[in-house]
């Protein structure tokens, strides 16, 4: 994989592996503008000191954008447009502590620009996060799906927001947005409200929100196995927020998300 | 040799009681038949055996050898040598059933086994089972058919080697070759001197694994405790004889109706 130092805030990437993190990153701002037909995988590695990132995916383009925080990271912007038959897979697995305005806005711009974003959060040891994706349908035959997973406890706070916004005209538009937070305890605040916004009649949308405790069948099943109340409820929270892993390419940055996970639990 | 001892056993849910006072003993080498009509508590004791949160324990005491069962959590419950196979086992998105098992098996020993050895374990166990071995790497009972699961509660009997197992309609769901399969594994584990407490409602099992007892729960209580006649008396005959031959009337399974039904006249029963 190719480390990327940037010395500009303009970065023209073609079909490659890419990675950043923040020792190759110098501004808060980064626009990253990827080449028609290409074939990309970046992965933005605990890059915290970023405040804004716009990315535009030129015609025919596959890209797929991986993010990893584990340390704090206040607010951050995301900006994604999709032009012409390009599709964007992005994956954020979210440790950050403390703070968190996390905002992301998928505009999807021409025909047959499609979009898939999921989402995993731990909000724990009083976190207070708010993320946000959201996807502008702004033409005909666009497709977007956005799943949330998020796991909030002591006394942390989790709002899962985002709008899907299927424009007049986008006919044959199809989006879908999943929220679901699982709370450990009464003290642990949180909401998922996924928003739909449709002007078009010709379209297929759809939206879920659950949040909700541990399932006490769930538990009664695992500890009648012999496994501890504690370990259960691990398993059980991993099994929420591992399927996350698919999104991250190579061993290592898996291997340490799979220890965040068990060591935040 | 161990023993479970349920002595004048009450139980109640939301307040209703389902067991009125069950006596039963059993030790390890026995297989006994539990049998009663749907509604009677067969199931509840199962769950109250293991510790399941929602039953409440009123009277009575459970001792598993000196130990006093209903003073312990679910875990330590199984840790000690019991084993509930389930009716319907819990699907549980995204835990992978092979961290599952590992888990298991490792919560009953000193040192984790290492991954090695327990892939051997495993593809031992699931070869005897006739089970795909990706069903190990797959989440946990989601989207197993009804036989798929069943069969995953056996292997992890046969993972776990309970001292006695419970067995509730393991049989259910199962096609004429699987139940042979599971029956197979029942008897060798029965040659190794586990015993079982088995509910089901088809002789076909009864007859492959051979119980040494028969009980027969009614009204929440064991109100005969024979040899293998009484099962394949019930086989034939039902329950008719507890009411002609013991006197005890059989309750019938109460039906929760809704208070009103759809419909118009629905709307107008439910305003008043």
């Amino acid at each position: 994989m190719e480390e990327l130092v940037v010395k500009t805030d303009n970065l023209i990437l073609k079909t490659g592996e890419y990675r950043l993190d923040n020792s190759s990153v110098v501004l808060n701002t980064l626009n990253i503008k990827i080449e028609v037909n290409s074939n990309c995988y970046i992965l933005l590695d605990n890059l915290s000191n970023i405040k804004e990132l716009n990315i535009d995916i030129l015609e025919g383009s596959q890209v797929k954008l991986s993010m990893m925080f584990d340390k704090e990271l206040n607010d951050i912007k995301i900006n994604i447009n999709v032009y012409k038959y390009s599709s964007l897979e992005g994956y954020i697995a979210d440790f950050s502590i403390n703070k968190l305005d996390l905002n992301c806005l998928v505009n999807l711009k021409e025909e047959g620009a499609t979009c898939y974003f999921k989402l995993a959060s731990l909000s724990a040891n009083k976190d207070d996060k708010n993320i946000s994706i959201s996807v502008n349908h702004l033409t005909s035959k666009t497709y977007g799906k956005v799943d949330n997973y998020g796991v909030c406890k002591d006394l942390g706070k989790l709002l899962f927001a985002g709008t899907s916004f299927i424009v007049n005209g986008a006919v044959k538009s199809k989006t879908e947005q999943n929220a679901k937070i699982m709370v450990f305890d009464e003290a642990s605040n949180a909401i998922a409200k996924p928003i739909l916004k449709i002007d078009e009649n010709d379209i297929e949308a759809s939206h879920a929100a659950v949040v909700g405790k541990i399932n006490d069948e769930h538990l009664f099943y695992l500890t009648s196995r012999g496994i501890s109340v504690a370990e259960a409820k691990e398993l059980i929270t991993f099994g929420y927020l591992k399927p996350i892993l698919v999104g991250f390419n190579d061993e290592k940055t898996k291997e340490y998300i799979s220890s965040l996970i068990e060591r935040r639990m | 040799m161990s023993v479970l001892k349920i002595t004048n056993l009450h139980a109640s849910v939301d307040g209703k009681e389902i067991l009125k006072g069950v006596n039963l003993t059993i030790s390890e080498g026995e297989t006994i038949a539990l049998l009663g009509p749907n509604g009677h508590g067969k199931s509840t004791l199962f769950n109250v055996i293991m510790g399941h949160p929602k039953y409440e324990v009123t009277e009575g005491s459970i001792f598993f050898d000196d130990v006093d069962l209903l003073k312990l959590p679910t875990d330590e419950r199984s840790k000690l040598g019991l084993f509930l196979g389930m009716q319907l086992p819990s699907e549980i998105p995204g835990v992978i059933n092979a961290d599952f098992l590992k888990a298991a098996v490792n919560a009953r020993r000193e040192k984790p086994i290492s991954t090695y050895n327990f892939y051997k374990l495993l593809d031992k166990a699931t070869k005897e089972l006739k089970m795909p071995f990706d069903l190990a790497t797959r989440s946990l009972n989601e989207g197993f058919s009804g036989g798929e699961k069943k069969r995953n509660e056996i292997l992890q009997l046969e993972l776990l080697e309970p001292k006695i197992a419970l067995l509730d309609e393991i049989d259910s769901g199962l096609d004429v070759d699987a139940m042979q399969v599971v029956a197979d594994v029942i008897k060798k584990e029965q040659q190794q001197g586990r015993g079982f407490l088995v509910i089901s409602h088809y002789a076909r099992l009864y007859d492959l694994i051979s119980p040494t007892r028969a009980v027969v729960m009614i009204n929440g209580r064991i109100v005969v405790d024979g040899g293998p006649e009484v099962f394949k008396r019930i086989d034939q005959t039902g329950y008719e004889f507890i009411k002609t031959e013991l006197g005890i009337e059989i309750e019938k399974e109460e039906q929760d109706m809704n208070k009103v039904s759809i419909g118009s006249c629905a709307v107008k029963e439910a305003i008043k």
